[in-house]
C-alpha cells in the first residue's frame, strides 16, 4: 500500500463508531478506488484533493455526532426537568469543588510568593524537623544562607488593647526569629522580630498581619508600641 | 408530508441534488452515485468518497433516502455494497428543486434574450 493510501486508511479509520460501521468499508473501498485513478488522471493533486476531502470531513462528523448528542441529551433532560435539575446541580457543584482544588493547588505548588525577596531560592523540608535540628541547620553556613523555622495554624487567644472580657481566637502561625530575615521580607510599619528574641527572658513579640491590622485595628497607623495579649 | 416540510429542504446542497438525482433513475450504491455524477456532469462535479457517505448519512437522517434491501443478481452483486433509494418525501423534495432550477435557467435565458436583443 501507497503511503497515501495509508494515510488515507488511518483517516477512514479514526472516524466515529457508528459512521464507520455503517459506511467505513464503502468509503475506504471508493477512496482506494478512486485513488488509482485520481493518481492516474491528475497525479499527486487528485491524490492530495482526496485527503483533504477525508482529513475535512473527519471533524465535521465529530462535530455532526455532538451535536446530535446533545439535542438527544436536551430532550431527554427536558422531559424530566427535576433529574435535569438534579443533574445540573451535581454537575456544577462537581465541576466547582474539582476547580477549587485544582486552582488552590495550582496557586500553592506554582505561585511565586509575594514580598519575598528571592522566592526561587526559598526551600521548604519535606517532614518537620524539632526545633534542635533547625538550630543544627542554621549553624551549618556552608549548607544554606539561612534557616527558619514555622509552626503553622497555631490558635491563640488575642485581646486587642483596651479589650475586656473574653479574647478572640485567631489562628497564626509560631516562627523563628529569623523567619522575615530568611525570606527577605520588610515590614510596612514598626519592626519584624531580631535575632535575639528565642532567648530566655525576652519579652516576645509579635508581628500582625496587614489584613489583621486593617480588620482589628482599623488601619490604625498608631498602632505600634501598644500591647496585645496573647493567651493570657 | 406537508408542502411546507418539503419547501423546508429548498434549495438544496449541491451535492445532495446530484446524489438525490443520480437515485432518481433507481438504487444505486455508494460508488455508483459518485461514477454517475461523475459521468453526468463529464467529471466537473467530483462527488468525494467522504463527502459523499457523509452527505447519504445526511440524506438518510433526513428521510430523503434510504437503504434499500433490494439487490441486484448475485453474480453483479457485491456483499459489502449498501443501496440507496429515494424516499417518497426525496421524490416530492427532488421535483420541488428541479422546478426551482428550471425556473431558475427560465429567468436566465428571458434575462439573456433582453441583453442580447
Amino acid at each position: 500500500m501507497t503511503t497515501a493510501g495509508r494515510i488515507y486508511r488511518r483517516l477512514a479509520e479514526a472516524f466515529p463508531h457508528e459512521f464507520r460501521m455503517a459506511y467505513g468499508d464503502q468509503m475506504l473501498e471508493a477512496g482506494e478506488d478512486s485513488m488509482r485513478r485520481l493518481a492516474n488522471q491528475h497525479g499527486a493533486a487528485g491524490i492530495l484533493r482526496l485527503i483533504f476531502d477525508i482529513a475535512l470531513r473527519l471533524p465535521l462528523e465529530y462535530l455532526t455526532e455532538m451535536r446530535q448528542d446533545m439535542r438527544y441529551a436536551a430532550r431527554a433532560l427536558a422531559k424530566s426537568p427535576s433529574y435535569a435539575l438534579v443533574g445540573v446541580l451535581s454537575l456544577a457543584l462537581g465541576i466547582g469543588l474539582t476547580t477549587n482544588v485544582y486552582t488552590s493547588a495550582w496557586v500553592l505548588f506554582t505561585r511565586t510568593l509575594s514580598g519575598v525577596a528571592n522566592p526561587h531560592q526559598l526551600v521548604t523540608a519535606e517532614t518537620t524537623a524539632s526545633y534542635p535540628y533547625i538550630e543544627r541547620y542554621r549553624d551549618q553556613k556552608d549548607l544554606f544562607t539561612g534557616v527558619a523555622a514555622v509552626q503553622n495554624s497555631v490558635e491563640f487567644n488575642v485581646a486587642l488593647p483596651g479589650q475586656s472580657g473574653k479574647p478572640d481566637r485567631v489562628y497564626g502561625q509560631l516562627v523563628s526569629p529569623d523567619y522575615f530575615s530568611v525570606l527577605g521580607m520588610e515590614p510596612q510599619r514598626g519592626r519584624l522580630l531580631s535575632a535575639d528574641l528565642d532567648k530566655t527572658g525576652v519579652t516576645p513579640a509579635v508581628v500582625i498581619s496587614d489584613r489583621y491590622w486593617r480588620s482589628h485595628f482599623n488601619a490604625d497607623p498608631d498602632i505600634i508600641g501598644q500591647t496585645i495579649r496573647l493567651n493570657g | 408530508m406537508t408542502k411546507v416540510h418539503v419547501q423546508s429542504f429548498i434549495p438544496l446542497k449541491p451535492q445532495w441534488f446530484h446524489i438525490m438525482l443520480s437515485l432518481a433513475g433507481g438504487e444505486q450504491h455508494g460508488y455508483g452515485i459518485m461514477q454517475d455524477v461523475l459521468e453526468r456532469t463529464t467529471g466537473k462535479v467530483h462527488l468525494w468518497p467522504a463527502t459523499l457517505y457523509g452527505s447519504i448519512k445526511r440524506l438518510i437522517e433526513a428521510d430523503l433516502i434510504e437503504e434499500s434491501n433490494d439487490r441486484p443478481a448475485p453474480e453483479l452483486d457485491d456483499a459489502r455494497r449498501r443501496y440507496y433509494r429515494l424516499t417518497s418525501l426525496g421524490k416530492r423534495v427532488l421535483d420541488a428543486e428541479c422546478d426551482r432550477l428550471q425556473e431558475l435557467v427560465r429567468t436566465i435565458q428571458v434575462r439573456r434574450e433582453v441583453v442580447t436583443e
